[in-house]
């Protein structure tokens, strides 16, 4: 009996692949297993028939698997085991156009592949055309300021520009009055600087079970040198409690 | 064993349709928050003034933004109240150039349409340095980039972000 390129020789009890030209010599249980399924070509054939009065039943499976891998990949759709049924040897070939998503070594068709490879590239040129231009939110400048209370709150700072070393320098010293206050009800203050250094806000936040709490101020100055720092200022915007 | 009829979480199929669905689902959620179709935002600050003469106190007033977008139309409407019976406004409109869905940044063309400014104008002098413009004029047209720093619409709270004047606005979301 012809199973795909195999010739099922049932007098020398051996299946002969003869587009490789080799054959496979079936033992007594492997004989059994294939002649049942050749003698139902086209059934269902149940597991309690499948097995031989002294095999086990993962025995039997994995004669089926290993005539499977022996049909090749071509032919191997043309045995199946059907769980909690049974094994079937179909008499021709079948495409199965749905077979993408039942299993992982699944064929997939050229239409399929298309769609995927088009699904692919539609999602990387609407990611990219968003994600092309992204700047991170991330502060330039954070940390963890603990007031005389010992309450936490975070500064974080936007800087205009790149000149971070000598930012550093000035936020420590905001940093530094911050930390001189008896108690700072915010869980973060938030600081950007102008790229003129003019003029900055500043958001205080915190957060309760209903609502965010927050405070917004402006700073603006007509020259650098203009000194606005002190604990007075700091009580009047309510960055210290 | 063999089971060739399962879809297993574990497959290479199975692997790819999470990784799918999950990119759909971060698509979808970043697609659904920047096609929102209208903010309605209210901010509200204290602001400070140190005026050139080294002498004078720091001038304390209170501001108030009010920014409308809807459908890539942007609306923003300053007040301010430094002295008792000064009170200034400027209007501006804009739209909606690019939308840079990862950074969250909107950029417009903005253009003022509408002011009122007393002879020593605090607001004017504001914003000169929130717009970055050189002067405020009626019909100048100028870029403007708001950025959405950290958002929770469940309790109505933003952080917006101006550039390139880097400044910054807690606002309370009306709508």
């Amino acid at each position: 009996m012809q199973i795909g390129s195999c010739w099922f020789d049932r007098q020398n009890k051996q299946l002969i692949d003869q587009s490789k030209d080799i054959s496979w010599p079936l033992n007594d249980q492997e004989y059994w297993v294939l002649e049942q399924l050749a003698a139902h070509r086209g059934q269902v054939v149940s597991i309690q028939q499948l097995k031989s009065p002294n095999m086990h039943r993962t025995n039997m499976i994995k004669i089926v698997e290993a005539l499977i891998q022996f049909l090749g990949k071509e032919h191997a759709s043309l045995l199946e085991y059907i769980p909690n049924q049974g094994v079937i040897l179909y008499k021709n070939a079948t495409s199965q156009p749905s077979r993408l998503l039942v299993s992982p070594y699944g064929p997939m068709s050229y239409r399929q592949y298309l769609f995927v490879i088009i699904l692919v590239i539609a999602g990387c040129v609407y990611a990219y055309s968003g994600l092309s231009t992204t700047s991170y939110i991330k502060a330039d400048y954070s940390k963890w300021i603990m007031s005389k209370q010992g309450g936490l709150t975070e500064l974080l700072v936007y800087a205009a520009d790149d000149e971070q070393y000598k930012l550093n320098e000035k936020i420590d010293v905001i940093a530094k009055h911050i930390k001189s206050c008896d108690a700072v009800i915010w869980q973060s203050i938030t600081l950007a600087l102008s790229s003129d250094k003019l003029s900055f806000s500043l958001v205080m936040k915190r957060q309760t079970d209903a609502t965010w709490l927050y405070h917004n101020v402006k700073l603006s100055r007509a020259y650098l040198e203009q000194q606005w720092l002190s604990a007075e200022w700091l009580k009047e915007v309510q960055i210290c409690d | 064993m063999i089971n060739h009829s399962r879809f297993t979480l574990f497959s290479v199929k199975g692997g790819l349709g999470i990784a799918l669905a999950l990119f759909s689902l971060l698509m979808v959620k970043l697609t659904w928050f920047t096609d929102k179709a209208m903010y309605d935002v209210q901010c509200q600050a204290s602001a400070f003034y140190l005026s050139k003469q080294p002498t004078e106190e720091i001038q304390h007033g209170d501001m108030l933004l009010h920014l409308v977008e809807q459908d890539g139309r942007l609306s923003l409407t300053y007040y301010s109240a430094f002295d008792d019976n000064v009170r200034e406004y400027a209007v501006f409109e804009g739209e909606l150039l690019e939308l840079h869905t990862g950074s969250i940044t909107y950029d417009y063309s903005m253009n003022m349409i509408d002011y009122q400014f007393s002879e020593v104008s605090q607001l004017n002098d504001y914003l000169l340095h929130e717009l970055n413009l050189p002067s405020v004029k009626i019909g100048q047209s100028f870029p403007q980039s708001i950025q959405v720093l950290d958002a929770d619409f469940e309790r109505h709270f933003l952080v917006l972000k101006f550039s390139p004047s880097n400044q910054l606005w807690a606002c309370n979301l009306l709508y």
